[in-house]
């Protein structure tokens, strides 16, 4: 994740192929999006439920990341 | 007999025993008086009905308290310490003290909740240690087991009732309760599904669980819920011991049990109770089984862990 933060502009995941990931794995990507930076976003791209579901009761505070509604 | 904060530890744990609703009110109404006059957060979280009778009782007042019905937030004991009073009392980090009403422990509680509950009590003086908040437990001693009631006294270490306040002589130490509390589970009432499991097979954990959630009719979020849960146990299995990990799956009234077994210990008292610290990635997986599950049971001994996950349909 170190890259993400590194770069310019907004982080765009496309998660179409996940699965399934666990706590550990939500938590990599909130804490990554925390430190991004002013004016900075994390979207998630069609992520499996179980990381919305993840996202909502671990890390509802954090206002960078972001699911694409598109 | 005058009991007052320490110095060093500005916690407070009390137990509240009441026969009736006077006695509740006149327990309760008071406390959550003082602290809307010192200017106190107050949460109160007592099942539906009692919140109804606290709620009559504050008349005006109840718009400034937070309530809770404990029979939802705290259905599973496991999900209190987390969910309710820690979150409370991190939302109000600046307050000079907290005040809560909590009350984990009622007569409809079940034999198999009932472990689990008298642990969380205990915990609770562990996991609150040096946080400037009170909390108060109201018990119903009309209708509870004087077994529960001298259980009550073995984990505050304050008792309040209508004659008074006192230390409580039969206090505890926190991790004596737990442990003669972790008792061994009672076998499934009927045959178990059985997977066992190494590191590559959490995806056949996965399976299995949804699986056998999707059979006994649970509905779709909680079947969602339940696979996530028993991910992160397996997933700890996996980390943290030797292994193979068991995973046993049975449904029993209306509900769908997983256990999971390792042959590691679980020392970690409060894991799944307090979160770790922002930054930490990991931590997180046991405070999320105690928010999403019915009932979490645990059973650890010399040579390994049980852990039962309970799920309503």
């Amino acid at each position: 994740m170190c890259p993400f933060i590194a770069a310019r502009g907004d982080v765009h995941l496309e998660l179409a192929q996940l699965r399934f990931v666990d706590a550990h794995g939500a938590s990599i990507l909130a804490r990554t999006a925390q430190q991004l930076g002013e004016g900075r976003r994390m979207v998630l791209h069609h992520p499996p439920r179980v990381l919305n579901r993840l996202l909502d009761l671990l890390w509802q505070d954090v206002p960078t990341i972001e699911v694409s509604k598109a | 007999m005058n009991v007052v904060a320490s110095v060093t530890n500005p916690f407070l744990h009390e137990a509240l025993f009441y026969r009736d609703t006077d006695e509740y009110q006149n327990g309760t109404l008071p406390f959550v008086q003082a602290g809307l006059d010192a200017g106190d957060p107050v949460l109160v979280a007592v099942p539906g009905p009692n919140v109804d009778v606290i709620r009559a009782g504050l008349n005006g007042s109840a718009g400034k308290v937070r309530f809770a019905d404990m029979a939802q937030a705290g259905r599973n004991p496991g999900r209190i310490i987390p969910w309710v009073l820690n979150a409370f009392l991190d939302e109000h980090a600046g307050a000079e003290r907290v005040r809560v009403i909590g009350e984990p422990i009622w007569a409809e509680r079940s034999a198999t909740e009932y472990p689990a509950c008298v642990q969380h009590e205990a915990l609770i003086n562990l996991a609150f240690t040096g946080r400037a908040a009170t909390i108060l437990c109201p018990y119903d001693v009309q209708r509870l087991d004087p077994d529960v009631v001298a259980d009550a006294e073995s984990t505050h270490p304050i008792l309040v009732d209508k004659t008074g306040r006192q230390a409580s002589a039969a206090y505890g130490e926190p991790e004596n309760v737990v442990a003669a509390f972790n008792r061994p589970l009672p076998s499934p009432p009927v045959p178990a599904d059985t997977l066992v499991f190494g590191a590559g097979d959490l995806p056949r954990v996965r399976q299995f669980v949804v699986q056998h959630a999707n059979w006994a009719g649970m509905s779709p979020q909680r079947v969602d819920d339940l696979e996530m849960a028993v991910n992160e146990v397996a997933t700890n299995s996996v980390a943290h011991t030797p292994g193979p990990g068991t995973l046993r799956v049975w449904k029993e009234a209306g509900t769908v049990v997983c256990e999971v077994r390792d042959p590691g210990p679980f020392d970690n008292l409060l894991a799944g109770r307090i979160p770790p610290p922002p930054g930490s990635p990991g931590g997180r997986g046991l405070l999320l089984v105690n928010h999403v599950c019915d009932l979490v049971r645990l059973y650890t001994h010399e040579s390994g862990t049980v852990i039962r996950l309970h799920m309503s349909l």
